[in-house]
């Protein structure tokens, strides 16, 4: 029943995903005690192939993977033979042959973990393909919304604003929230709101305000400084002003309502620091619940590698 | 205004026919043919047989402040709007300084306010310095009173900008006004290939045919 791979969280079921998370929520217990380690991935060999720059999901991905007693080595493109010329295939091939169990690869091209699984023995778990999925941090907003949602789902009403278009977490995250029956509402400059994104059971809000209203949680999403140069924003400051989650706006959502960000944020743009610090703040919490993830993910797609295997 | 205005002696704006209408506390009460609006006028006015309309609007006008007072002014300007029959106007941001930022929409509001013969609206750029590359704050320029937005006479050439400027404005509920011309072709007109001279040639070109030395 496990997969050896973690490629995406579209069409995964609700069941798959309360599984995942109930794992998840057991590793973060764990990782408030005292000097917590595991033997779960004891002779896994795991490789963490990072083909685009990263530094809080291979740090998160890296200590998992020790907690739970991997071998585990990191690669990035920066001093990998890519930059010599070598495809990736043939630079995870030859990972492959030193006997890898498992990859997490992060690509900036949408479909290249999916791929590696055909070509590949090895489970592959998808870190970030292009602006298609991050699944594990799909996975660690839920988690961070199930402790803050006191564990129920249905009915709750989540906002995302920001950069939709070029967001592999909005569409992780989306895919999540509608198979665990959650509303899902984006706000954003109409330029970086994709058309037709309706069809992922999503509605789209007019202002970040009618967006956040009433809602039991909210993410900002990084808004990356080229979308000036590529003519999707006029500036910063008006983004900030126009669509940035700021303390009056915070104030919209429900009493209880959650601010959350996958970081690295640009404080003073989509999120001001007050609320970045303020009491809605889960933002930390999600790095922490990141860990917690990566090490229920690592588990089951070790479980399932040693299935096929037998 | 207290009481009834009669205007006579006018003709209709559209029809050309003779016309007389009566206002009273800021509002059309009677209209008609000569006679038909005339009972209890406390005031009258002869139009001397002029044609009497609704107050004009003018969409795309320059009135080439900030910058350019020498060609005109909001003052000059808004009076011969004023002395045509309009009632407001919409002024392009081609200026020196380009309209491109709230500022200079305040500004000519604030200058609008203190001698202007009509209302001004005014339309700020959609990119900055109507380069046609990067959108200006169309957000802060909506907020600061800009009516819609065009680059005029430097039109978006990129079909992207122009695209992004459509639906970065759409929440605004402004819209974008378009001078539909490509300068390209314009750039070397027959006229200049044929004897021979480029764009970059043409204020030496007029100083040869003014008697200067236009040495190449």
């Amino acid at each position: 029943m496990f997969s050896r791979h973690l490629l995406g969280l579209e069409g995964m079921s609700r069941l798959e995903v309360l599984d995942i998370l109930d794992e998840a929520q057991r590793f973060r217990d764990l990782l408030d005690g005292p000097g917590v380690s595991s033997r779960d991935l004891e002779g896994v060999t795991v490789c963490n192939a990072f083909f685009e720059n990263s530094t809080r999901t291979r740090v998160s991905f890296e200590l998992a993977e020790r907690r739970l007693g991997a071998t585990s080595v990191s690669f990035s493109a920066v001093d990998s033979s890519t930059a010599k010329g070598e495809t990736l295939l043939d630079t995870l091939r030859v990972i492959q042959s030193m006997r890898v169990d498992l990859v997490v690869v992060r690509h900036p091209s949408a479909g290249a973990a999916s791929y590696l699984t055909r070509h590949l023995e090895a489970g592959v778990i998808n870190a970030g393909d292009g602006q298609h999925e991050h699944p594990t941090q799909g996975l660690l907003d839920l988690l961070t919304l199930r402790q803050a949602w006191g564990g129920r789902f249905e009915g709750r009403r989540m906002a995302i604003v920001g950069d939709i278009a070029h967001s592999r977490v909005a569409r992780s995250a989306i895919h999540g929230l509608r198979a665990l029956g959650v509303t899902v509402t984006l706000a954003g400059p109409p330029t970086l709101i994709p058309a037709g994104i309706e069809t992922l059971g999503v509605t789209v809000a007019p202002s970040v305000e009618d967006a956040l209203r009433d809602a039991d949680a909210a993410m900002a999403l990084r808004i990356q400084r080229e979308r000036m140069e590529q003519g999707l924003l006029a500036s910063l400051s008006e983004y900030a002003r126009v669509w940035g989650v700021n303390a009056k706006r915070a104030d919209l959502l429900r009493p209880d309502g959650v601010v959350m960000h996958p970081g690295p944020m640009n404080r003073g743009v989509e999120i001001s620091p007050d609320v970045a610090d303020g009491p809605r703040s889960v933002i930390f919490e999600q790095v922490t619940d990141g860990v917690a993830v990566r090490c229920a993910v690592l588990r089951r797609c070790a479980a399932g590698m040693r299935r096929g295997r037998s | 205004m207290n009481g009834r205005l009669l205007i006579h002696n006018v003709r209709h704006w559209r029809s050309g026919e003779p016309f007389e209408i009566a206002i009273e506390g800021g509002r059309i009460v009677a209209a008609g043919a000569p006679g038909a609006a005339k009972n209890g006028a406390d005031r009258i006015v002869d139009g001397g047989g002029a044609v009497l309309a609704p107050g004009l609007v003018d969409l795309h006008v320059h009135l080439r402040e900030p910058g350019q007072g020498t060609k005109e002014t909001i003052e000059t300007g808004t009076r011969a709007a004023a002395a045509g029959g309009f009632t407001a106007v919409a002024c392009m941001p081609n200026t020196h300084p380009v309209v491109d930022n709230p500022a200079w929409v305040s500004w000519i509001r604030m200058r609008a306010q203190e001698g202007a013969h009509c209302r001004v609206y005014p339309i700020a750029a959609v990119t900055v310095g109507q380069k046609g590359e990067q959108l200006a704050e169309l957000a802060a320029l909506a907020e600061s009173g800009a009516v819609a937005f065009s680059d005029d006479g430097s039109p978006v050439m990129s079909a992207e900008v122009m695209r992004r400027a459509l639906e970065y404005a759409k929440p605004l509920g402004l819209p974008i006004v378009c001078h539909e011309e490509d300068p390209h072709p314009a750039r070397a007109g027959s006229h200049e290939r044929r004897i021979g001279v480029g764009p970059a040639r043409r204020a030496r070109h007029s100083a040869r045919r003014r008697g200067g030395d236009g040495a190449p």
